[in-house]
């Protein structure tokens, strides 16, 4: 058996047992009253342990909803040109120097033509009593851009090289395009006029799973806008790169496409998953730990009130502790431990319920409740370490009484 | 063989005009003695009682408790001293309310270190010699005032000590209740125990062996 004291045989000394059943007993004592004082450090640490749970739990539901493509996509358009740097644009061939680069998967130039006031019709019948032209957005691209934007061709065929390089007058429709333009399939090879140029219809896209105004666009080669509308430079590179290398490629981008001038160009790339999640967590959490943390101190001023109202109430017993051979030390032990068991109940029962209501929120919300296992066998250490730091000041006043005062004083 | 000796011991309360509740006490009592210290409210017997039961150190003088100087000693040796050598029965009894009797009985073995498996057994065995045994299972509200000075006397004894401290410990009772216990007392001193015991009843201390008298601070042996 293990004894706070042993050293010196004449001094006394207590068993660990016997000193932790007189704490427990002077807490089951008073039952009522030791539930009611723990309850501020049950709040306390359930709402800790539920804030951190639930924050976690939709912390890992945003990041399951993150937009995996986003994760995926960097952008390159060049800066406008300044009076130190007058030559921002960026070399026709990028697509291909950034297909050099380990962790691009496809690159694609994509340009907005301005056409002005240029209407754009179906060429061929004109219906006096309906309306044909449309103001459509005309965007010039060169092959790769279709894998980059992970178009889905709907009927007929995209641009390639060639037809590129050969200034080929024809176009591919984005689906709401072609809508409004009441073309349905390339079968009856259908024209369109753009101004007073005619275009031959050459494929629909049905899909885009980014640019997604590419969809009301009329696509034309890359080589061809160079012929009609003097595009002079590509306006900006859109690349898909594997996930998690969009960064990487952010970084390297701007040195493969102008090695003599990186800084003339502009990358930009949504935040990576984590950050985003580290975003939203810090800005739940905080709030609600917050919270927590109050609820923990107000439990710990309650453990600490009470812990000193007993010390008071309980003078006379301290005094007949002193008198069996009870030191200051057993005493302030004795109360120690009092105060540290209720800041352990209250771990663990806000624990419970904190884990309890992460279950449930995620029941709820039909997430799965994830909840890091250290938080749940944290909050009883934190509990106990509450419940000392609140009797230390109490235990010392226990302590310090005097025996013959502590007698007198008690019925 | 003497258990306590208290040579020239003074007590003050104070810096500033001092109380002298005890002034220049030398007392001798042998092992196995019955000693009463009689005295008006206010003459110093509680002073005195709380010195020999090293609760409290003299302000002054030395005090010798079987052969040893105990005024020199550490506050935990003090109260190891206390935990094994010394029993106390006050007026008021002290007994914890939510604990029963057996339990408030056993609490006097607890700062010696005592053996937890034969700690109510010897519980018991007190309650015997205090002819309280069928109270045993009782919390203290529901006892009389002398079957609660029982329990105290029990909790007293449970460790046989060598001196047995009693401050008034009739003074709440009626005389036949204090009788019952001073018969009880008396047991004991038969079984060859030390005892001291307050009272300002002169009926009470003459149950007793010997007789001090305390007036102001000042002692004196009985004729
Ligand atoms: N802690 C203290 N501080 C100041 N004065 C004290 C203290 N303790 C006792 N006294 C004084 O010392 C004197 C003796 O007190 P003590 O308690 O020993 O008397 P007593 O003989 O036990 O009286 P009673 O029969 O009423 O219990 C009294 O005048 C008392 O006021
Ligand atoms: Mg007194």
């Amino acid at each position: 058996m293990s004894h706070i004291r042993s050293s010196n045989d004449r001094r006394s000394s207590i068993s660990f047992w016997d000193v932790v059943t007189e704490a427990v007993s002077g807490l089951t004592a008073r039952p009522g009253r030791t539930a009611l004082t723990i309850l501020g450090t049950v709040i306390g640490l359930a709402a800790l342990v539920a804030t951190l749970g639930i924050s976690q739990t939709a912390g890992n539901r945003i990041v399951g909803r993150f937009d995996e493509l986003a994760a995926t996509e960097v952008f390159v358009t060049a800066r406008p040109p300044t009076l130190s740097s007058p030559d921002n644009t960026m070399p026709w061939d990028s697509p291909e120097r950034l297909r050099r680069l380990d962790g691009v998967v496809a690159a694609g130039n994509l340009s907005v033509i301005d056409l002005g006031n240029t209407l754009v019709s179906t060429s061929s019948v004109r219906n006096p009593t309906e309306r044909t032209d449309f103001r459509l957005s005309v965007q010039a691209v060169s092959p790769g851009l279709f894998e980059a934007v992970r178009a889905r061709l709907a009927t007929g065929r995209l641009t390639d090289q060639l037809m590129s390089e050969r200034g080929e007058k024809v176009a591919v429709l984005g689906a709401t395009a072609a809508e409004r333009l009441g073309i349905s399939g390339v079968e009856q090879l259908p024209a369109i006029r753009v101004g007073d140029q005619v275009f031959l219809v050459i494929g629909i896209i049905s899909d885009v799973a980014r640019q997604f105004d590419l969809l009301a666009a009329v696509i034309i080669p890359e080589g061809t806008a160079q012929n009609l509308y003097r595009l002079s430079a590509p306006e900006t590179v859109v690349v898909e790169t594997r996930i998690g290398a969009t960064s990487l490629i952010a970084r390297q981008a701007p040195h493969a496409l102008r090695p003599d001038n990186p800084e003339g160009l502009k990358v930009a790339f949504p935040a990576e998953p984590q950050r985003v999640r580290d975003a939203v967590q810090s800005d739940l959490d905080v709030l609600f730990l917050l919270l927590g943390g109050v609820a923990l101190l107000v439990g710990a001023i309650g453990i600490a009130n009470v812990t000193l109202v007993s010390v008071l109430e309980r003078t006379g017993e301290i005094g007949l502790r002193r008198a069996l051979g009870a030191t200051r030390r057993h005493i302030a032990v004795q109360f120690l431990i009092e105060s540290g068991v209720m800041g352990f109940i209250g771990g663990v029962v806000g624990a419970s319920l904190g884990t309890l209501a992460v279950v449930a929120v995620s029941a709820v919300q039909t997430w799965s409740p994830v909840l890091e296992p250290m938080i749940p066998i944290a909050a009883p250490l934190l509990g106990t370490i509450v419940g000392l730091l609140a009797g230390t000041y109490p235990s010392i006043r226990a302590a310090r009484l005097e025996p013959v005062e502590s007698l007198r004083s008690a019925t | 063989m003497s258990i306590i000796q208290l040579e020239r011991v003074s007590r003050h309360f104070g810096v500033q005009a001092p109380i002298h509740a005890l002034r220049e006490v030398s007392l001798d009592v042998e092992s196995g003695e019955w000693v009463a210290i009689v005295g008006p409210s206010g003459s110093g017997k509680t002073t005195l009682l709380n010195i020999l039961g090293l609760l409290d150190r003299p302000t002054s003088g030395t005090y010798w408790l079987s052969d040893r100087d105990v005024s020199s000693l550490s506050e935990g040796a003090r109260a190891g001293v206390r935990s094994r050598e010394i029993g106390f029965v006050f007026q008021s009894f002290h007994l914890i309310s939510h604990r029963t009797v057996t339990e408030n009985v056993m609490m006097s073995d607890i700062y010696r270190g005592g053996d937890r498996s034969t700690r109510r057994l010897r519980a018991v065995q007190a309650l015997e010699r205090a002819k309280l045994s069928h109270r045993s299972d009782y919390l203290p509200v529901r006892l009389s005032g002398g079957e609660r000075q029982r329990a105290a006397v029990a909790r007293a004894i449970l460790n046989s000590p060598r001196l047995l401290l009693c401050d008034e410990p009739t003074g709440n009772l009626d005389t036949a209740t204090g009788n019952n216990i001073l018969d009880l007392f008396e047991e004991m001193h038969d079984d060859g125990m030390t005892i001291v015991m307050i009272t300002h009843d002169p009926e009470v201390a003459a149950r007793s062996q010997r007789q001090v008298h305390i007036i102001d601070g000042h002692l004196t042996e009985a004729a």
